[in-house]
């Protein structure tokens, strides 16, 4: 089983998804000509503001044209802005592939140079988002050990390769980085997970093993702790991990092993469909 | 958990991989190769724009230039206004150079100026530069100067320091510096006092002698020469007695008395004393009857001339002065003494005193004259001198433990008598008929020696007399049968001059060691001289 972990691990950090960029509508009614939009096949794992300028370069005659002065953009999905530091698998699933639109992929995005929402968080540089990377990963490992003897573990250097082994996109890069830590999913005392429940984001730490059964928990127990399951049946929803709907008896260990992101965390996605 | 298969969810996946990442793969590369090819074609058509652009400008300037030649041709050659138009615009084109040269020149003087401007400029700064250095220069040798300024200033207000100081002691110094001169003062005019006491003494004195005089001229009647010789016998043979207690104690001197002698009438004795001065003292009554003051130092010997009118006292101040003692007044001082004078003695007829001390010499001086007649060198010091009744020879007691006889007139040593004593010779005294020297010594024993054979005849002792002074006097009784000498604790003792044996010893009441003592020529009474101060009179 182990080895299918591996497997399972890499073919997700491989994965990528594909996002066309356009301007939007605000500004194509102004323009002289129609501009040309921007294809980009994105890592799963990764973030998007490591394309911020490319993407702020591909789009900067529009500027000069339109006569806009700011340099700051966020992008949007609909009325939906794109957080920098969630996973940009993580918003594909849950805006795109979660829904029963026609055209999922790739999903189009449009850049917008207003003032973000005000709920928005703005990184000024990278290091702000790898402070914010760093802080949720340490979280992850405090949850998983529900005391610090993880992140005590964690020391700066551990911390700048596991971020580059996360910008470099090699899983390798990162399996070592993390081996000092010695994190074991079936051990751990418990497990960090992020529930996006209809686009509402629910932090869950679960035991791994049932203690009364000794059995490991599965999908099907944290359905009934949010109450999805009525009559035995589970309610008609869709929900995700990773972009795949394993069976609900997969237990949580193994998906934790093989389906948790860099930042540590399993992120589930589920939309009921009433 | 049995329908948990890992192998399932790793095909899902796989499915998705496929679905999401590789099929869409050839359509990333065919908008790579679009957008690539939409750069280039932006470029190529930018490219062709601009070549357009430039070959309708060429296109524009041929079809004007043809239309021109075909006008040219049409009005045949070209007409001489054409020809001054371009020799026109010629010209203009050369004023325009023309211009353009003499812009190139203003501008390279202009050029030149700058240079210049800027070597001045360099000059300026180099000059600056130098001032600088000199100004830092001076500024240094200021502080140097300002430093050496700070210094001298201390060591003035260190100098000034002590120059109070030294004020301070000065004024202390005055201070002290007035009270001796005030006591100085104050001892000149004690003495100042004295003095006009004694003046006033002589001047009183001087009356009644020439009151005297007349009255002795109008009464006396003269006589022949007095045969002194004869009269002193007579004296001598009074009869002495041996005294029995102290008749008077009195404090005589400021000082230890050291020596005493009757004058040969008996009515008057001197004392001389460490206080400088001596003593005139009546016998009788026992008052003192003057002083005579002079000596520098104290007294050590005294001796009156036989006809009572000089006094000499010799002592520590290596002279001896000779008063007389009518007037009060020093008539002779004698300072050929080196050392200190030890005893002094007058010749019978007064003409001469012979003294000798400490220097080892004997010394004959010569009144009439004033001065220093001869002397004869001993080889110890003399204590005590006595005269030989023909006043040829003199006999000396000396510190060898030797007795001496010298000739007067030639000053030579005649007879030497040694080995009879056991210490020094403290006095000799000569005995009436000249036959007998009675000598006093510091081993506590008196002896009478006789002149003819050199032999000691007698020796009195006594258990408790001792003598420990260098210039104590044992001394005949007037009638040759006593022998008396003082000793200390106060202890006179008188022997019996035929036997040898002792007849009383007398003890004073002030227990003082007797210095000197002398018995009167009318054999009565006995004087004797003390440390205290002080003059017993026994009878």
């Amino acid at each position: 089983m182990e080895r299918t972990i591996v497997q399972i691990n890499t073919e997700n950090w491989n994965c990528k998804i594909p996002i066309i960029i356009n301007l939007s509508s605000k500004y194509t009614t102004q323009l002289q000509k129609p501009f040309r939009p921007l294809f980009m096949s994105v890592p799963r794992s990764s973030y998007l503001y490591f394309d911020k300028e490319k993407i702020f370069t591909h789009f900067e005659p529009v500027l000069k044209e339109l006569e806009i002065n700011n340099k700051n953009f966020y992008l949007q999905f609909n009325s939906e802005p794109v957080k920098w530091n969630t996973p940009i698998g993580v918003f594909f699933d849950m805006v795109c592939k979660s829904t029963n639109l026609p055209e999922k992929m790739p999903m189009s995005l449009q850049i917008n140079f207003e003032k973000p929402p005000k709920k928005f968080i703005e990184f000024e540089n990278e290091t702000e988002l790898y402070n914010y990377f760093a802080s949720t990963f340490k979280e992850s490992c405090f949850l998983l050990a529900k005391s610090a003897t993880i992140t005590q573990k964690i020391t700066e250097n551990i911390m700048a390769n596991i971020w580059n082994g996360l910008k470099n996109l090699s899983f390798d890069e990162y399996k070592r980085s993390i081996q000092p830590l010695e994190i074991n999913y079936k051990e751990q005392s418990s497990l960090a997970i992020r529930i996006l429940l209809n686009k509402k984001c629910i932090q869950k730490t679960t035991k791994p093993v049932n203690q009364e059964t000794e059995e490991l928990l599965t999908l099907l127990d944290i359905f009934k702790d949010l109450d999805l399951i009525k009559e035995e049946k589970l309610v008609p929803m869709t929900y995700l991990i990773q972009g795949i709907t394993p069976d609900p008896n997969t237990p949580l260990a193994f998906l934790s092993a093989s389906f948790s992101h860099p930042d540590g965390f399993l992120y589930l996605i589920i939309t009921t469909l009433n | 958990m049995t329908d948990f298969d890992p192998n399932t969810i790793l095909s899902l996946v796989k499915e998705r991989n496929l679905i999401e990442t590789q099929s869409f793969i050839p359509f990333f590369n065919e908008i790579k190769e679009l957008t690539e090819l939409d750069v280039v074609l932006t470029k190529n058509s930018k490219s062709t724009h601009e070549k357009t652009r430039v070959l309708t400008q060429d296109v524009e300037q041929l079809t004007s230039s043809l239309k021109k030649l075909r006008e040219n041709i049409s009005n045949g050659n070209v007409s001489s206004e054409e020809i001054r138009k371009l020799e026109d615009e010629k010209t203009q084109e050369q004023k325009k150079l023309v211009s353009l040269l003499e812009k190139k020149t203003q501008s390279l003087e202009m050029k030149q100026q700058m240079k210049t401007l800027k070597e001045k400029y360099q000059k300026k700064k180099k000059i600056s530069k130098h001032l600088t250095q000199q100004n830092d220069s001076l500024k240094d040798v200021l502080k140097d100067k300002q430093e050496s300024l700070r210094t001298y200033r201390s060591e003035m207000m260190n100098l000034q320091l002590k120059l109070q100081e030294k004020t301070d002691i000065l004024q202390i110094e005055n201070e002290a510096n007035t009270q001796l001169q005030n006591r100085m003062l104050k001892r000149s005019q004690k003495i100042a006092k004295q003095l006009n006491e004694q003046n006033e003494q002589y001047e009183m004195k001087m009356k009644e002698k020439r009151r005297k005089n007349i009255i002795d001229f109008a009464v006396k009647d003269i006589n022949g020469k007095i045969d002194r010789r004869s009269s002193e016998r007579e004296l001598r043979m009074a009869v002495s007695t041996v005294p029995k207690k102290a008749l008077r104690t009195f404090e005589a001197h400021e000082g230890e008395v050291t020596c005493v002698k009757y004058h040969e009438s008996g009515g008057f004795f001197i004392t001389g004393s460490v206080d400088s001065t001596v003593k005139v003292w009546d016998s009788r009554v026992g008052t003192q009857k003057n002083v005579l003051r002079g000596a520098t130092s104290g007294i050590n010997t005294v001796d009156v001339s036989s006809n009572g009118t000089f006094v000499l006292g010799g002592g520590n101040d290596n002279s001896i002065r000779i008063w007389n003692l009518e007037t009060s007044r020093v008539r002779h001082t004698f300072t050929n003494h080196t050392n200190k004078v030890f005893c002094a003695i007058f010749s019978a007829d007064s003409s001469k005193v012979i003294s000798a001390g400490q220097d080892r010499t004997i010394r004959i001086f010569d009144l009439n004259r004033g001065y220093c007649e001869k002397t004869i060198m001993c080889p110890s010091t003399c204590f005590s001198l006595a005269l030989s009744l023909e006043n040829t020879e003199i006999y000396s007691g000396h510190f060898n433990k030797t007795v001496k006889i010298f000739d007067l007139r030639t000053g030579q040593e005649t007879v030497e008598i040694d080995g009879k004593h056991g210490a020094h010779v403290t006095s000799v005294e000569l005995s009436n008929d000249g036959t007998k020297l009675l000598t006093n010594c510091r081993d506590s024993i008196v002896r009478i020696l006789d002149l003819k054979r050199y032999k000691v005849l007698k020796e009195f002792k006594h258990p408790k007399y001792k003598n420990k002074n260098n210039l104590t006097r044992a001394v005949f009784s007037p009638d040759m049968n006593y022998v008396a000498a003082g000793g200390v604790q106060g202890m006179l003792f008188i022997w019996n001059a035929l036997t040898g044996k002792i007849e009383t010893s007398l003890t004073s009441r002030n227990k003082a060691a007797i210095n000197s003592l002398d018995w009167s020529p009318t054999g009565d009474y006995l004087a004797t001289v003390d440390r205290k101060k002080k003059v017993t009179v026994w009878y």
